[in-house]
């Protein structure tokens, strides 16, 4: 390269400022630096501060009131009730997700079958990702409808029901539903990372395994499972940080108000029900906010701590 | 050299950049208001269809004067509103703007809206109904906003399955089957048994929940607290009741697909046909939503046009309807006034713009001079004006606004629907929705 050739100026030059190109670095990290402050950092703290004032309503005048708005929340219901809903939503949809993946992303990288077209399948997977949220609600809305939604045609009439079945006013349906639209939105997604896992293992192992005669079955449970559980956790930390945000399956295909009865009405939901719907309780949807990283954070730790790998220091040493 | 070239094209870049992490500070005010130029009066509201008449018709009676339309989607515009109005900077903000029943009185209530009380005198004179005028007060009395419709509502029924199952299709003589909330019953019943379940007399029960709802006697909200009038009580049972007997043809949503299946005899449950015999809407039903409707547009089912008539409901209710108030920091206030008088309390104006955009009016006199004479073929030559007048000179609406009347009336009609369809008792049912405006409103809305 060219560049090599050129003569840098000394330390001495630049220190005397006729060639400083070290303060070009901070003009070139501005743009970011003040985007990440402007609208990362400052919302955040704003978002704490709101929580310790009594902000609501129309008018932008607030007290500070203290832990108050903390004291109500671990003391509401309703908030526990939404925690709960989110993990009742996220659960169904995790197991279904990561074992699909697993299954998926076994067969695609399997030896012995050696499946073609993976990309193309990996693709079709990926799809439905790539469909905005609101459509998919829509969607799901009118697939699901009473009386005269296909579903409820297909099932009256190769004789599985009787009657048309009214699933938005059933809790267990209705949740059930996000939980399988979520899954059916993001399992691509995790099969592409399970894949990229999976493909990153040592094929001597496999090969090795295939020499001492061991089968599919053995090789996926002692060889692959072992080795992609750093990736498992990434999924599933990753996973359970977006599920406990969950908000917008929900709230478009309930209306915004997690009907029937606010059973999957979801921690955001609750936020946005206060913030930006009645008598806008600012200082308290933001204490929400705040309640909620807190509750994620505390799982993703208690997740990390379940999961860690127990002899991970002796695997070191050795390495 | 290129040590040279290569400082320019860094500073170029590293300016570049910074330009483009702050841009947008340009300047951006508004250009001074010329004397002779056009006056502006800028107008949001959530629907295009509903305001591009009065926009068109107005800048043609005022030559002058331009009206700027700022439509926002229903579901954010109440936000939008608040937004704009609290910090009005914004050179988009409205000097008129139009609230929704549901939280009109949010606004009214607030320092947001302008005083109009120099208009009350000509909305009496206009013959204004008295609940269009008194929901526009706030809660000293003080006129803030006006309203160019009103929204009574009344019974809507097929003539041809009235004469089957009720002996008669004479509004009058219909009327007489559904005089009250008994006799109401009493006839589902009758029709639902003489037609072996396949005919309901409404398409479903949230018709009864609105209509109920808005012919209280009180609001949500009474001195500062929750109030839980007579009419949500009877509401619960009949909707209880409806759903039970399948009074109603079990229709989820009104305004979607199969709703409309309803009125050309197309809906299906289960493979057997289910009519409707009738519904409980209000005024503006008829031509957003019965007319274009009754037609098989899509080629199902068959046109019922002619088939229709209207009389009075059970209860005397209203639903919807939209008031309009100026922003108290409107630098347009003058403007935006003579807007609103003249959309609002202007006779001759009204009865144009009534006959344009097909409402109801909110001015007695508009609506005796757009009756004049007139017979709908849709509704096999009935005068709905006639029924619509008698309609809105019963309702006694002035109380049963409450500024969260959006939130409590979803919040109550979650526990309806659990109530009616057996998923909770009355009392546990209550009790949910107290919990629920407790929650939310805290000490707004207090509850016992």
């Amino acid at each position: 390269m060219k560049v090599k050739t050129i003569k840098m100026p000394t330390r001495s030059k630049i220190a005397r400022g006729k060639l400083n190109f070290d303060r070009y670095g901070y003009l070139f990290i501005f743009p970011y630096v003040f985007g990440l402050l402007t609208f990362i950092a400052y919302p955040i703290l704003y978002t704490i501060f709101m929580s310790f004032t009594n902000l609501r309503g129309l008018l932008p005048d607030y007290k500070i009131i203290g832990l108050s708005n903390y004291t109500r929340l671990l003391h509401d219901d309703f908030f526990w009730r939404s925690f709960l809903n989110t993990w009742k939503l996220w659960i169904p949809n995790f197991i279904l997700q990561i074992g699909f993946a697993l299954v998926l992303g076994a067969l695609f990288t399997d030896i012995r079958l050696k499946i073609k077209g993976g990309s193309f399948f990996r693709t079709i997977f990926y799809m439905p990702n790539l469909i905005t949220a609101a459509s998919i609600a829509i969607l799901f809305e009118a697939f699901f409808s009473f009386p005269n939604g296909p579903v409820n045609q297909l099932l009256t009439q190769i004789g599985i029901m009787k009657k048309s079945f009214q699933f938005f006013t059933n809790p267990t349906a209705t949740s059930l539903l996000v939980s399988f639209i979520q899954f059916w939105m993001w399992y691509g997604q995790t099969l592409i990372i399970v894949y990229a896992g999976m493909v990153g293992i040592p094929s001597s192992l496999y090969e090795a395994a295939m020499v001492d005669g061991s089968n599919s079955r053995q090789t996926f449970f002692k060889i692959t499972l072992p080795m992609l559980k750093p990736v498992i956790i990434y999924i599933l930390i990753t996973s359970l940080v977006g599920g406990m945000q969950l908000f917008d399956i929900p709230f478009l295909i309930t209306d915004g108000i997690g009907s029937p009865d606010q059973s999957i009405m979801t921690m955001t939901m609750y936020l946005y029900k206060h913030g930006f719907t009645g008598i806008n309780n600012y200082s308290y949807a933001a204490t929400v906010a705040v309640g909620q990283f807190i509750v994620i954070m505390v799982c993703s730790i208690i997740i990390r701590w379940l999961l860690r790998d127990k002899d991970s220091k002796s695997v070191r040493k050795g390495a | 050299v290129l040590i040279v070239k290569k400082k320019i094209l860094a500073g170029i870049m590293a300016v570049a950049l910074t330009l483009s992490g702050c841009a947008g500070k340009t300047n951006d005010k508004p250009a001074a208001n010329d004397s002779n130029a056009k006056k502006t009066v800028v107008l949001w509201g959530f629907s295009q269809t509903d305001l591009e008449p009065i926009k068109k018709l107005y800048e043609e009676a005022n030559e002058n004067t331009e009206v700027k339309l700022v439509i926002k989607s229903p579901a954010d515009y109440p936000n939008l509103l608040k937004q704009v109005l609290t910090n009005s900077t914004d050179p988009d903000s409205p000097d008129v703007f139009v609230m929704d029943i549901v939280y009109a009185k949010l606004f009214i209530d607030s320092n947001l809206t302008a005083n109009l009380s120099s208009l009350s005198s000509k909305a009496k004179d206009a013959g204004i109904f008295q609940y269009v005028q008194d929901i526009g007060k706030d809660s000293k009395g003080t006129l803030k906003a006006l309203s160019w419709q009103s929204t009574p509502g009344g019974f809507y029924y097929r003539r041809s399955l009235a004469k089957e199952y009720l002996g008669t299709d004479e509004p009058e003589k219909v009327y007489e089957a559904v005089k009250d909330l008994d006799t109401f019953k009493k006839t589902a019943a009758n029709i639902s048994a003489k037609s072996n379940g396949t005919v309901s007399i409404v398409s479903s029960r949230n018709e009864l929940q609105f209509a109920m709802l808005y012919s209280r006697s009180s609001s949500w909200i009474k001195d500062g607290k929750l109030n839980i009038d007579d009419n949500v009580y009877k509401l619960m049972d009949l909707s209880k009741e409806f759903y039970e007997n399948r009074y109603e043809a079990l229709v989820p949503k009104l305004y979607d697909k199969e709703w409309y299946s309803t009125m050309r005899d197309n809906y299906k449950i289960d493979g057997k046909t289910q009519y409707v015999l009738g519904y409980l809407l209000p005024t503006w039903a008829l031509s957003n939503h019965f007319e274009p409707n009754a037609k098989p547009t899509d080629g199902t089912g068959k046109d019922t046009t002619g088939d229709w008539a209207i009389t009075q409901a059970p209860v005397n209710y209203i639903r919807g309807g939209s008031w309009i108030a100026v922003n108290e920091k409107s630098r347009n206030k003058e403007e935006a006034v003579k807007f609103i008088e003249t959309v609002t309390t202007n006779v001759d104006f009204m009865e144009n713009m009534a006959r344009v955009k097909g409402d109801f009016s909110s001015s007695d006199k508009v609506n005796a001079k757009l009756g004049q004479g007139y017979s709908s073929a849709f509704l096999g030559g009935q005068n709905p004006f006639e029924v619509f007048n008698k309609l809105g000179k019963n309702v006694n609406a002035s109380n049963l606004a409450s500024p969260y009347d959006n939130v409590l009336n979803n919040l109550f009609a979650e526990q309806l629907n659990q109530y009616a369809i057996g998923n909770k008792s009355k009392e546990k049912a209550i009790e949910d929705f107290k919990a629920a405006v407790n929650n939310q409103f805290v000490d707004v809305i207090k509850v016992d």
